[in-house]
C-alpha cells in the first residue's frame, strides 16, 4: 500500500511539474524603435550622450516631475541653447582646466537632465530653481527665459548646476569630514527660509543672517551636504574680489558677521584641498575660467 | 490513500486546460502601438489639420487653436492669441508631439505650447493652469473627444478635469489675423442695449473681449444691483465676429448663438437676424457729473474704517469736445484730514450711461474688465500702464455707479490710496464716493 502511495505521489508530481508547462514563452517584448533623426534629438545625442552618458530630457515625460508640481516644458527655441550654456559653463571648464579635470566630468557628469521651461510651483506655493534625484538626474527650471546677458537668470542657472552637480558628486565621493565640524551646531534643517521671514524677505539682510552662521546663503543653513553644495557653486560662480568682499574679509562696520566669515574662509580652505586631493582639481583655477567665459559672453 | 487519490484527481482536472486560446492576438505592447499608430495616423491625415476651442477653466470664454500635424513628430500651430491685461500670450510655431499611452492613449505637446500657457495666464488672482497631456476618451464622427490629465489624480475633483474636442480644421480656419481686428471693432459697442429694428430692448449686453465671456442682463435694473445674477456665456472669436458656446434667449426675437461686426463701423449684428443689433448708443444714459465725497461704508474694507479719510473730494466734469464722456478730475481728490496727498497728474476719462460709466476710452488706455462674479459690481474699467496720462499705481481701478447712485471706485487689487503720493496709508477695497448735492 505504501508502494502504492508512493506511486501516486510520484505521478502527481511529475505530472505537475510537466503538464503545466507553458510551450511560449512569456517573456517581455518590447517595441523597437528607430532612433529619433530629430535634430535636436541628434544634438544631444551626439554632444552629451555619446560624450557623457548624458541623457538629456528635453521633452515633456510627465514621470521626470512630481505630479504635485506645476511647470511647463520648455520652449523648443530655448533647449539648444541650453545644451551650449551647458558646455560652456559647466563642461567645459573641467575639460579645459586639466586631464583630472576633464576625467572628473566624464566620471560624474550626471546621466540624465531635464529640462522645464517654467519655475516649479508645489502646492504651497513654494518656488523651487532645480534639484538633483538620487545622484543620477537634475532637474533645470526656468528656461523659457533664457536669456545669456540677464546676469540673473544666468547665475541662477549655472549655480544651480554646479549646487546639484556638487549634491552628484558627493553621493559617490562622500564630502570632506572636517568640513562638518567647522560650524555644526548652525544648520537649521527645515526652518531654512524663516531667515527671510525674520528680516521680510530683505534678500541682503538674509544673506549677513546667514554669514554670520558662516554660511553663503540662507539655504546654506539647512544641512551640511547643503551648504558644501552653496559654497562650491557661489564659489565658481562669483568674481573672486566681490565673493572675498561679501564672504572672507572682515568690515569694520559689520564686526558681527567676522566670526562667521572666518568659519567661511576655513569651509572653503577645506573645500579647495579636497578638491585638489580627491580629484586632482584646482578650484581656484576652475573658477578663473568660468569667470573669463562669463566676461566674455 | 484516499487523500493521494483526491490529489492525483486534482492536479489531474486543474492541468488539464492547459490549451487557452488567446483572447488577442497580439501581444498588449502591439496592441497599444497599433493603436497609437492608429490615432497618428488619423491625427496627421487630415488635409488641414484640426482645431479646438480651448480654455482650461470655465470662467472665461474660448481661443481657437489650430494644429497639424505631421509623421516625424512635429505639429504647426497657429494660435488666436490670448490676452490677458495687456499681456498677449501666443505660441504658434512648431513644436514636437508624440502620441503616448500610460493608463489610456495620450497626445502629449513635448514642449511649450498655447496650452502650457495658460500655467501662466492668472484669473481672478489664481493661475489657470494649462496643460501638456491630453487623454483621448474616443474618436468618434472625425471628432477627437479629450480631457485634461492634469487635473486628475488624488484629491482633485471631477469638476476640475477639463474637455476638449479636436475637430478637422478648413482651410479657411486657418486665416485668423483679422481677428484682433474684429475684437478691435467689437470694443465699441461691447456693452450695449439689444436694438430689433428701431425698438430698443431691456436686455443689456456685455462683451468681455479679454475674458470673452457675455454677460446677459434681464433689464437695467439688473444691471445696476450689484446683487443680481445674469447670465454667464463663454464665447469665442472668428474672423468675422463671435460664437457663443451655447444660446442666449434675446426676448421677442428668440435664440442668438452669435454675432458678426462691421469692422469699418463696429456695428454688431445677430448671426441669424440682421435686424437684432447691439448698441452702446442705445444705452439711457445717466448724468454723472458733480463732485463726490469719499465715504466709508460697507464696501470698505475692515480696519480701515476707523482711520478713513472721509471727505476725499473728485469731481466729474464733461469731457471737452467728446459729447457723453466724461473726465474725473483729481485735481480735487484729497482727503480732509491730510493724510493722502493731492495727485497731480491721473486722470480718467470715462463714458457714462444709465449702467454706470463705461464705454470706450477716449484718449487713454482704459480695458473693459466686466467681472461683476467677481467684484459684485456690474461693470469695471481698467486703466492699463500702457495710457500716456495714467500711471502704474493706477492700473487697476475699477468704477461702477451703485444702485443709490454713488459712485464706487473698485480696487481689489492694491489700495487705491496707496498709489497716491506714495503714502500706503490705508487698504482700501470699493471705495465709494457719494454725490454732493
Amino acid at each position: 500500500m505504501k508502494r502504492l502511495s508512493l506511486f501516486i505521489l510520484i505521478c502527481s508530481v511529475s505530472l505537475f511539474m510537466f503538464s503545466c508547462e507553458s510551450e511560449e514563452s512569456v517573456d517581455y517584448k518590447g517595441v523597437d524603435r528607430d532612433p529619433s533623426e530629430h535634430a535636436i534629438d541628434v544634438y544631444f545625442q551626439e554632444n552629451f550622450q555619446d560624450k557623457y552618458g548624458c541623457a538629456v530630457r528635453w521633452q515633456w515625460v510627465d514621470k521626470y516631475v512630481d505630479i504635485d508640481y506645476v511647470v511647463t516644458p520648455a520652449k523648443q527655441d530655448v533647449v539648444i541653447p541650453t545644451g551650449e550654456m551647458i558646455m560652456s559653463f559647466w563642461i567645459e571648464p573641467f575639460m579645459t582646466l586639466s586631464k583630472e579635470g576633464g576625467d572628473f566630468i566624464r566620471d560624474n557628469f550626471p546621466p540624465e537632465i531635464v529640462f522645464l521651461g517654467t519655475d516649479i510651483r508645489d502646492t504651497k506655493g513654494t518656488i523651487i530653481l532645480g534639484y538633483a534625484e538620487g545622484g543620477v538626474r537634475i532637474t533645470l527650471t526656468g528656461l523659457n527665459k533664457f536669456d545669456l546677458h540677464d546676469d540673473a537668470w544666468l547665475i541662477q542657472q549655472l549655480e544651480t548646476m554646479h549646487h546639484e552637480f556638487t549634491h552628484i558628486v558627493n553621493q559617490k565621493y562622500p564630502m570632506p569630514e572636517d568640513y562638518k565640524g567647522v560650524t555644526p551646531d548652525n544648520y537649521t534643517s527645515t526652518s531654512w527660509s524663516d531667515i527671510y521671514t525674520k528680516v521680510d524677505g530683505d534678500h541682503d539682510k538674509a544673506d549677513e543672517v546667514a554669514i554670520a552662521l558662516g554660511m553663503v546663503s540662507p539655504y546654506g543653513t539647512s544641512s551640511f551636504g547643503e551648504d558644501f553644495a552653496e559654497i562650491v557653486s557661489k564659489y565658481l560662480l562669483m568674481d573672486e574680489m566681490v565673493f572675498a568682499a561679501k564672504y572672507l574679509t572682515p568690515n569694520e562696520a559689520k564686526p558681527e558677521l567676522d566670526e562667521g566669515k572666518a568659519w567661511i574662509a576655513t569651509k572653503l580652505d577645506i573645500t579647495r584641498k579636497y578638491y585638489q586631493s580627491t580629484f586632482g582639481i584646482d578650484i581656484d583655477k576652475l573658477r578663473d575660467i568660468i569667470q573669463t567665459r562669463l566676461n566674455h559672453r | 490513500m484516499k487523500k493521494y487519490i483526491w490529489m492525483l484527481l486534482l492536479l489531474v482536472c486543474s492541468c488539464t486546460n492547459g490549451d487557452v486560446d488567446s483572447v488577442f492576438d497580439k501581444t498588449p505592447e502591439e496592441r497599444v502601438e497599433a493603436l497609437k499608430s492608429e490615432y497618428s495616423d488619423i491625427l496627421t491625415s487630415s488635409p488641414h489639420g484640426w482645431k479646438v476651442y480651448f480654455s482650461s477653466v470655465n470662467t472665461t470664454g474660448q481661443w481657437l487653436v489650430l494644429m497639424d500635424f505631421d509623421k516625424n513628430g512635429d505639429v504647426t500651430m497657429s494660435c488666436d492669441p490670448v490676452n490677458m491685461g495687456g499681456v498677449v500670450y501666443d505660441e504658434s510655431g512648431v513644436l514636437t508631439y508624440r502620441m503616448d499611452f500610460s493608463q489610456a492613449p495620450e497626445l502629449v505637446f513635448e514642449t511649450y505650447s498655447q496650452f502650457t500657457a495658460w500655467n501662466e495666464i492668472v484669473i481672478n488672482g489664481e493661475y489657470a493652469g494649462g496643460e501638456t497631456q491630453f487623454i483621448i476618451e474616443k474618436y468618434e464622427d472625425d471628432k477627437f473627444y479629450l480631457k485634461s490629465k492634469s487635473d486628475l489624480g488624488i484629491g482633485n475633483p471631477a469638476s476640475a478635469i477639463s474637455y476638449f474636442v479636436f475637430e478637422k480644421a478648413t482651410e479657411a480656419d486657418w486665416e485668423i489675423s483679422t481677428i484682433p481686428d474684429v475684437a478691435d471693432a467689437m470694443a465699441v459697442n461691447s456693452a450695449g442695449a439689444f436694438v430689433y429694428g428701431s425698438e430698443v430692448l431691456d436686455q443689456i449686453v456685455l462683451l468681455d473681449l479679454d475674458l470673452r465671456m457675455l454677460t446677459l442682463y434681464a433689464n437695467i435694473d439688473e444691471v445696476r444691483n450689484p446683487n443680481s445674477t445674469p447670465q454667464l456665456v463663454p464665447f469665442y472669436l472668428t474672423n468675422s465676429g463671435i460664437t457663443l458656446v451655447e444660446p442666449i434667449e434675446v426676448e421677442g426675437v428668440g435664440e442668438v448663438l452669435g454675432f458678426k461686426v462691421d469692422i469699418e463701423t463696429g456695428a454688431i449684428t445677430s448671426v441669424s437676424d440682421d435686424k437684432l443689433m447691439i448698441s452702446a448708443d442705445a444705452i439711457p444714459r445717466i448724468d454723472i457729473r458733480g463732485s463726490y465725497t469719499f465715504k466709508a461704508n460697507s464696501f470698505f474694507d475692515g480696519g480701515a474704517l476707523v482711520k478713513s479719510p472721509e471727505g476725499s473730494i473728485i469731481t466729474i466734469k464733461d469731457f471737452p469736445g467728446e459729447p457723453g464722456y466724461f473726465l474725473i478730475e483729481n485735481a480735487t481728490f484729497q482727503s480732509t484730514d491730510g493724510s493722502v496727498e493731492q495727485l497731480t497728474s491721473t486722470t480718467l476719462y470715462l463714458h457714462g450711461n444709465a449702467l454706470s460709466v463705461f464705454g470706450m476710452p477716449v484718449g487713454q488706455d482704459l480695458g473693459l474688465m466686466g467681472r461683476p462674479e467677481s467684484y459684485g459690481s456690474a461693470y469695471l474699467f481698467r486703466a492699463t500702464a500702457g495710457g500716456s496720462v495714467i500711471t502704474d499705481d493706477f492700473s487697476n481701478i475699477g468704477i461702477n455707479i451703485n444702485e443709490n447712485g454713488d459712485l464706487v471706485l473698485v480696487d481689489g487689487f492694491t489700495s487705491f490710496f496707496a498709489a497716491m503720493g506714495n503714502k500706503v496709508t490705508y487698504i482700501l477695497s470699493n471705495p465709494v464716493f457719494v454725490k454732493i448735492n
